[in-house]
């Protein structure tokens, strides 16, 4: 096996020609007889992975050169040697310059030795972490990127299918087959939906810094329209009022995602035996941004299914709808609050705020 | 009336096709899977109606009408481009480069397409 790079600091050059004395056959040793020196020997020898130190040396201490090193060398593992009986005042230095071990001088070989090997263990066990934390990001990006391609691609097919199944409503409309196509067609969609969903979920994590004036009518019209076909709204009666005084900037793709997921939830629960409900949707002035709500007087969510209502659960046979989720990302990722409030029995209501980002438009806009 | 049909998916051309057959316009149906071969052909015929896919591998929509509007100048046909999905950033920058351009979600609204043609 390869011999492992320690480097040993101190000013007094006897330490130095007795450690390396003693460690030289097992260890390949660097030596230095200053902190700037030592600075250098770690430069120069990027194998390093211990470095020992005297605590007292001329000008400077042991845990100030150490903290002179932890931006440059943040995995290499720290060893202190000291003289002192009493060692609580260095002990707060612990946290400072991260020393992993205080040794009393004169050393005890056995000690020191064992000490050098744990610590070329912890240094390649860190080193193993931050190579594995690495490679789970990079392919969590890139399986992100490939869901989001496959996303658009079987949404092209999709799409194609689904002029296939409106040709064949137009073709067929005198047999008795006909009333199979619209639920096909409602199949289709649903599915189209979901991709749509994944998308934009995609999509709206990687935008940065888009901002636009945002219409909340004209978006609240477009995302009721493009439910309209697959989401029955016929029992829900909307009530839109938008009182923002103010013009609002932000990203309308996000206000869009919120918007048409939290409609795509709340035709979802309908509860059809309820009969008409009512759905108020207000958008209103907030502090330096909007307060937008949606309010209904349906069934209620009950208490213990409203803490995980904006999480991801993925289990087996639960046909769990993400808008929500969606809905809360989007939200956070415009740097908003959402938050519910129910009463079982009288209805549900949605609470979000949505700052405006005005100030940025205009910086952006002026270079 | 002549509509142009373009796109590399031969089931969308398919549909299409169909959807604009079957429909009240009475129109001359050309439909090509190749844009190049397309730009080529549309470039020195006489048409009225140019309906696009956005994304193809050849050449894109957008790539598609800039062409179009470089070659037809003073004698535009409707031009419309079909996506899968409609975003506010593709409805820009189709804006940008001519405001009488459609962007529209596939399948093909002919119902919409009829009224366009009606108000034309």
């Amino acid at each position: 096996m390869n011999k492992q790079y320690l480097l040993y600091v101190d000013d007094e050059e006897p330490n130095l020609v007795a450690f390396r004395a003693i460690f030289r056959r097992e260890f390949n040793v660097i030596t230095a007889t200053s902190a700037e020196e030592g600075r250098q020997k770690l430069d120069d020898n990027p194998e390093v992975k211990v470095v020992i130190s005297d605590y007292l040396m001329k000008g400077i201490t042991g845990i100030e050169f150490f903290e002179s090193i932890l931006e440059k060398h943040p995995y290499i593992i720290r060893i202190i040697l000291t003289g002192f009986a009493d060692q609580t005042a260095m002990m707060d230095s612990i946290n400072k310059a991260r020393v992993y071990r205080f040794l009393s001088k004169p050393w005890n070989e056995y000690d020191l030795r064992q000490t050098i090997l744990s610590a070329i263990e912890l240094y390649d066990a860190r080193k193993n972490i931050a190579k594995h934390q690495k490679e789970l990001e990079n392919s969590y990006d890139s399986l992100n990127q490939f869901v989001h391609k496959a996303s658009n691609e079987m949404r092209s097919t999709l799409v194609s299918m689904h002029g296939i199944v409106r040709l064949a409503k137009l073709e067929d409309s005198d047999n008795k087959n006909m009333n199979y196509w619209p639920i096909l067609e409602k199949g289709i969609m649903q599915i189209d939906l979901q991709l749509r969903n994944i998308i934009e979920h995609y999509e709206s994590d990687q935008r940065i810094g888009v901002s636009n004036k945002i219409d909340f009518n004209e978006i609240i019209q477009r995302c009721k329209q493009a439910l309209d076909s697959f989401q029955d709204f016929s029992n829900i009666n909307m009530n839109v009022v938008v009182r923002a005084t103010e013009s609002f900037y932000n990203d309308p793709f996000r206000i869009q995602l919120v918007i048409s997921n939290l409609l795509n939830y709340v035709g979802d629960q309908i509860n059809p035996d309820k009969g008409q409900i009512n759905l108020d949707i207000e958008v209103i002035d907030g502090k330096s941004g909007v307060q937008i709500m949606f309010t209904d007087d349906d069934i209620g969510i009950e208490n213990e299914q409203l803490n995980g209502l904006f999480e991801l659960i993925l289990s087996k046979g639960n046909n769990q709808d993400i808008s929500l989720y969606l809905v809360k990302q989007a939200v956070e990722n415009m740097n908003g609050t959402i938050d519910v409030t129910s009463i079982p029995g009288e209805g549900t209501s949605f609470n979000i705020f949505i700052p405006n980002n005005q100030s940025e438009f205009h910086a952006n806009s002026s270079n | 009336m002549r509509i142009a049909l373009i796109d590399d998916n031969e089931i969308d051309i398919f549909v299409n096709t169909k959807l604009l057959e079957t429909s009240s316009i009475t129109a001359e149906i050309s439909s090509y899977l190749n844009p190049l071969a397309a730009l080529d052909e549309l470039c020195s015929k006489e048409i009225d109606v140019i309906i696009v896919d956005n994304q193809m591998p050849e050449i894109s929509g957008y790539g598609f009408l800039e062409k179009i509007i470089e070659c037809k100048q003073d004698d535009l046909p409707l031009m419309i481009v079909l996506t899968a999905s409609v975003h506010e950033e593709l409805r820009e920058k189709y804006k940008g480069l001519h405001d009488q351009i459609k962007l529209w979600e596939k399948p093909l609204n002919v119902e919409a397409l009829s009224s366009l043609l009606a108000e034309a």
